[in-house]
C-alpha cells in the first residue's frame, strides 16, 4: 500500500530542496522590477532596465561567490 | 510614457497609509497607475511565492513561539520555560518588558510587516498552524529562502512607500526626474 501526503499549498514547504539556488532567480527579477518602478521615470523602460539590472546582480554573485570560493581554497 | 501626477492630491501620510494597505496603492493615490499596478503586482507575487516556497509557518511572529504557537510568556524580565506557564504573575513577552528582546529575535518579522496586511493575515496563520500542530516549520534553505522572499517584499514596499510620499509631497506639476545613469 503506498501513503502518500497531499501537499498543501502554503502550508507545506515545496518539496525543491536540492533546487533551491534557482530561487534567486525569480528574487532578482522581482527586486530589480519595483528598484526600476521607482527609479525610472518612464515606465516603458522599466522591462529592458529591470532585465539588465537583474543580470548585473546575477553577475555579481557568482563574481562574489568565485571570490569567496578562491578565498577559502586559499586558506585551506 | 511619462506619466505626470493628477487627480485629487491625497496628503503624504494618507499616500503612505494606502501604500501599506495595499502595495503601490500610494502610487494610484497619487494618479500613477501603472507604476503602482507593477510595484502592486511583483510586491505581493514576491511575498506569496516566499509563502509557496517555504510554507507559511516562515513567518516567526515576535511574542509567540515559533514551535508551538504559544505566547511567550515573562516575567521579571525572565522568559518562562514550558512547565512554568501557569504562573500566576507571569505577562505576554510583547507587554512584559520582553519587546525589544522578541524583535531582536525575530527581526526579519519588521521587514514583514511592511508588505501589508498580508503579513498579519500570513502570521496569524503561522500561529493558528503551530497551535494545530499540522504543519512542520520548514527547514534550511527553504527557511532561508521563505524569510528572504516575504522581508525583502516587505523593504521593497518601505521603498515604494517612501518614494510615493515623496512624489505627492512635490508641487503639481513639478517632475519627477531621476538621475540618468547607473544600474
Amino acid at each position: 500500500m503506498n501513503l502518500t501526503l497531499a501537499y498543501r499549498l502554503f502550508v507545506d514547504p515545496l518539496p525543491i530542496y536540492s533546487y533551491w539556488y534557482w530561487l534567486l532567480i525569480p528574487l532578482c527579477l522581482l527586486f530589480s522590477i519595483v528598484y526600476k518602478a521607482v527609479k525610472c521615470d518612464d515606465m516603458s523602460q522599466v522591462p529592458r532596465a529591470a532585465l539588465a539590472s537583474t543580470f548585473y546582480i546575477l553577475l555579481g554573485m557568482a563574481a562574489a561567490a568565485a571570490v569567496l570560493a578562491g578565498v577559502v581554497k586559499a586558506i585551506q | 510614457m511619462s506619466q505626470a501626477n493628477s487627480g485629487t492630491r491625497l496628503p503624504p501620510p494618507l499616500v503612505a497609509l494606502a501604500g501599506w494597505l495595499i502595495p503601490g496603492a500610494g502610487y494610484w493615490a497619487i494618479g500613477e497607475f501603472a507604476r503602482g499596478t507593477v510595484v502592486c503586482a511583483a510586491i505581493i507575487v514576491l511575498y506569496l511565492s516566499g509563502l509557496l516556497v517555504a510554507g507559511v509557518r516562515v513567518i516567526e511572529v515576535p511574542g509567540y513561539d515559533s514551535q508551538t504557537g504559544q505566547q511567550v510568556l515573562m516575567i521579571n524580565g525572565q522568559r518562562l520555560q514550558a512547565r512554568d506557564r501557569t504562573y500566576p504573575n507571569a505577562g505576554w513577552a510583547l507587554t512584559s518588558g520582553g519587546f525589544v528582546s522578541e524583535l531582536t529575535a525575530k527581526p526579519w518579522f519588521v521587514g514583514q510587516i511592511l508588505a501589508g496586511p498580508v503579513s498579519l493575515v500570513s502570521a496569524a496563520a503561522s500561529i493558528q498552524l503551530a497551535l494545530s500542530n499540522d504543519a512542520p516549520r520548514p527547514h534550511a534553505p527553504l527557511e532561508t529562502v521563505g524569510t528572504l522572499y516575504t522581508a525583502i517584499a516587505g523593504m521593497l514596499n518601505l521603498l515604494v512607500i517612501i518614494d510615493a510620499v515623496h512624489r505627492a509631497g512635490q508641487p503639481p506639476g513639478a517632475g519627477t526626474e531621476q538621475p540618468v545613469g547607473g544600474i
